[in-house]
C-alpha cells in the first residue's frame, strides 16, 4: 500500500493535467469503441448478405401510398408477392410472415420463413441447421431461435410458446441458433441508400418454416401475416434481361427497387462514409491525449528527478526508478482503460440480459482491444522522451551536480 | 570493512573535452566500528570518494572491497540493494522530500525492501526514537528546523540498520549548538557499532572523530592516519 502511494506520488504536481487526460482519453476510447461496434456491424451485415442465393436478386420496396392500408396489411402485399412470383425468370420472393408469442413471460417475434428466406439469409445460422421442409409428423415444430432470451438453450431443446389470450401453446424444437450479436433478418428500410445494415434487427426471434402443417399447429385466431412492404426477389439462373425488366417495371409501378449490386455498393459507400465521419472526432481526441500524455511524462520526469535521486540514495536502482516513473505516468491511462472496461462490461451485461437493446452495432470485449493496444503503444511512445531525459540526467549526475565539491 | 586500493576517478566536464582527475590513487582501509573524518578543501575529491564508497558512482581504476565484496562486479540492481541494506546517507542539504511528513521520509529505504507494513512501522518508530524526534513523525519536513531535518536524515540513514553511515558535511548548514548535538548523535551511533565516515572541512567536527584522513588534489596527504 505504502509503495502504491509512493508510485501515485509520481503524479503529484500534474494532477489537473492528468485528470484532463483521463476525461479526454476515456471519451476518445469510448468513441472509438462505438465506432468499432458500428464498423463491425456493417461488415457483419455485409457478410450475412454475401450469399450466393442473393447474388442475383432485387430488393423491392413498396411505396406506402400506392396501396391503401387495408390492401397493404391484409391482401395487397400478398397479392403482389404472388404476382411477382408468377413472373417468368423469378425463382421466388424471400419473405416471412409474422406474429408474436410469449416465452418466459417475454414477447418474442414468431416468424414464418418461406424457403427463399432461409436460402437468402442462411449465413445468420451459427449453430445447428435450418428446417428440413418436411411435413411435420410430431406435435413439435422445428425452430431456429435468436436472441438473449434463448441464449441458454442448446440445440435440441424443446420449448413451449404461449400466445396472448389463448390457452393453447406451441411446442417447438430448437434445431438451429443464431449466435451473438443476435441479429435476425427483417425488412424495414425503404430508402434509395439501402445497405446491408438495413436488413437486420436485434430482438428475440423464433423462426419457423412457413408451411401448411406448421400453420395448422398454431392456435385459432393466431395468424401470421406478411407485412410485405419490402422483400428480396430472387431470380432464376437463366432469367433473361427482358424477364427481369418486366418484373422491375412492376416494382416501379408500385414502389422502387435496388439491385443486389447496388445494395453492396451502398454498403461500401456507407462503410467509407461512416469511417470518415465517425473517426474524425475520436482520432482528434486520441491525438490530443497522446500529446498531453507525452507532455505529462516529460514534466513528471523533470519534476521528479531530484526526488528520484533521493530514492537512489535510499537503495532504489535506476531501472526501478524509471519503472516507477513509467507507472506514475501510466496511471491516468490505466484509469481510462479501467473506466472504459467497466463501461464495456456494463453495456455488454445490459445487452446480454436484454435490459437495453442495440441497433447497428456489435458490442463485445473484442471492441476494447484497439483501446488497450493504443494505450500500450502511447505509453511506450510517451516514455521515449522522458527516457532520454532520464538517461542524460541520471541520479548520479543530479547528485554530483548538487553535492560534489 | 572498507578496503580501497589505488582508486582513480576522472570526470569529463559536460560540454567540453576537458578531463578532471578527481581521485589520483587513493588507499584507505576503514575498519568496522570506526568513526573517520575525511577532510580537505573544496574540490579536493572528498565527496567523489564518499560517492564511490556509497556505491553512488563508479570508479575508473583501482580496487574497492566492501565487506569483502568487489564492488566493480556489482550490477546497478545489486549495488542498489547493498546501498539499501548496508549504507545510510546523511547530507548537508538533508536530501529529504520536503512536501512529505517525517515518517514518510524515514520509511523511504524500507519501501525498496520486502517488508510488511507492520515491520516498516516498527523500524520507523525505532529510528525516530533513536534520534529523539518520535513526536515529529506526522510533521511536514518543510516545517522543521535545520537541526530537526538533519535528525530526520539520520533517522532515515539508520532505519534499515546499515553497517555504514556516510555523512557529507552533515553540520554544514547548522549552527554550533545544533552541530554539537548532531555530532553527539553520530558518536552514540558509533558507540552502538556503526561505522561512520564523515566528510567535513570543519576541524571541530573532524576532531570529534576517532581518525582523520586529509585529501588534497585527489590524493591522501596524511598517510600517517592518526588513531585518536
Amino acid at each position: 500500500m505504502k509503495k502504491i502511494i509512493m508510485l501515485i506520488n509520481n503524479l503529484s504536481g500534474n494532477v489537473i493535467s492528468s485528470l484532463i487526460l483521463v476525461v479526454i482519453l476515456t471519451y476518445s476510447l469510448i468513441s472509438v469503441e462505438n465506432m468499432i461496434g458500428s464498423y463491425r456491424y456493417i461488415t457483419f451485415s455485409e457478410y450475412i448478405l454475401s450469399n450466393e442465393s442473393l447474388a442475383d436478386s432485387d430488393y423491392f420496396m413498396l411505396d406506402p401510398v400506392s396501396l391503401n392500408m387495408d390492401e397493404q396489411y391484409n391482401h395487397g402485399s400478398g397479392k403482389l408477392i404472388n404476382k411477382i412470383s408468377s413472373f417468368k425468370g423469378v425463382k421466388g420472393v424471400a419473405d416471412s410472415s409474422k406474429t408474436a408469442a410469449y416465452f418466459r413471460s417475454s414477447v418474442v417475434n414468431l416468424d414464418f420463413y418461406n424457403r427463399y428466406m432461409t436460402e437468402a439469409f442462411n449465413n445468420i445460422l451459427s449453430e445447428g441447421r435450418w428446417f428440413t421442409h418436411s411435413k411435420n409428423s410430431t406435435d413439435c415444430i422445428e425452430a431456429v431461435v435468436c436472441g438473449a432470451i434463448f441464449n441458454d438453450l442448446p440445440v435440441g431443446s424443446k420449448i413451449e410458446l404461449a400466445f396472448p389470450n389463448v390457452k393453447e401453446t406451441l411446442k417447438v424444437e430448437v434445431v438451429g441458433k443464431v449466435g451473438y450479436p443476435w441479429y435476425a433478418p427483417d425488412y424495414f428500410s425503404i430508402s434509395d441508400e439501402v445497405s446491408s445494415g438495413d436488413f437486420l434487427v436485434e430482438a428475440n426471434f423464433v423462426m419457423l418454416d412457413d408451411n401448411e402443417s406448421n400453420r395448422k399447429m398454431l392456435p385459432e385466431n393466431v395468424e401470421p401475416r406478411s407485412l410485405g412492404l419490402s422483400f428480396f426477389v430472387l431470380y432464376d439462373n437463366d432469367c433473361t434481361s427482358a424477364q427481369r425488366n418486366a418484373v422491375r417495371d412492376l416494382y416501379e409501378s408500385v414502389g422502387s427497387y435496388k439491385s443486389y449490386d447496388e445494395i453492396l455498393k451502398n454498403t461500401h459507400d456507407k462503410i467509407q462514409k461512416d469511417l470518415i465521419t465517425g473517426l474524425v472526432t475520436p482520432i482528434f481526441m486520441l491525438a490530443v491525449s497522446t500529446i498531453l500524455l507525452i507532455s505529462i511524462a516529460v514534466m513528471t520526469v523533470y519534476k521528479k528527478l531530484r526526488e528520484h535521486t533521493i530514492y537512489y540514495l535510499c537503495g532504489c536502482s535506476r531501472r526501478q526508478s524509471f519503472l516507477y516513473l513509467v507507472f506514475g505516468v501510466s496511471i491516468p491511462v490505466f484509469i481510462s482503460v479501467i473506466i472504459n472496461t467497466i463501461y464495456v462490461a456494463v453495456k455488454i451485461n445490459n445487452l446480454a440480459s436484454g435490459v437495453t437493446g442495440y441497433e447497428g452495432v456489435i458490442f463485445d470485449y473484442n471492441n476494447i482491444w484497439f483501446g488497450i493496444l493504443y494505450c500500450i503503444v502511447t505509453v511506450t511512445v510517451a516514455m521515449i522522451l522522458p527516457y532520454i531525459v532520464f538517461r542524460s540526467n541520471t541520479p548520479v549526475e543530479i547528485y554530483r551536480r548538487n553535492h560534489n565539491d | 570493512m572498507i578496503e580501497i586500493r589505488d582508486l582513480k576517478k576522472t570526470y569529463t566536464i559536460k560540454g567540453s573535452k576537458e578531463k578532471v582527475n578527481a581521485l589520483r590513487g587513493i588507499d584507505i582501509t576503514v575498519n568496522d566500528r570506526e568513526m573517520v573524518a575525511i577532510q580537505g578543501r573544496s574540490g579536493a575529491g572528498k565527496s567523489t570518494l564518499l560517492n564511490i564508497i556509497g556505491l553512488i558512482e563508479s570508479y575508473d581504476d583501482g580496487e574497492y572491497m566492501l565487506n569483502g565484496i568487489d564492488v566493480s562486479t556489482l550490477s546497478d540492481g545489486k549495488a542498489a540493494k547493498l546501498r539499501n541494506q548496508r549504507i545510510g546517507f546523511v547530507l548537508q542539504d538533508y536530501s529529504l522530500l520536503e512536501k512529505y511528513n517525517v515518517k514518510t521520509n524515514v520509511m523511504l529505504p524500507l519501501l525498496f525492501d520486502k517488508l510488511s507494513s507492520r515491520e516498516i512501522d516498527e523500524k520507523v518508530n525505532r529510528a525516530l526514537e533513536a534520534v529523539n524526534i518520535d513526536d515529529l513523525s506526522h510533521r511536514k519536513v518543510a516545517h522543521l528546523s535545520g537541526g530537526q531535518k538533519q535528525r530526520v536524515a539520520i533517522a532515515r540513514a539508520i532505519v534499515n540498520d546499515p553497517s555504514f553511515i556516510l555523512a557529507d558535511e552533515p553540520t554544514g548548514a547548522l549552527d554550533t549548538k545544533t552541530s554539537g548535538e548532531i555530532m553527539e548523535l553520530f558518536r552514540s551511533l558509533n558507540d552502538e557499532g556503526k561505522t561512520i565516515i564523515i566528510i567535513t572541512h570543519d576541524p571541530i567536527v573532524a576532531d570529534q572523530c576517532k581518525r582523520k584522513i586529509e585529501i588534497s588534489d585527489g590524493r591522501i596527504v596524511s598517510p600517517e592516519q592518526v588513531e585518536k
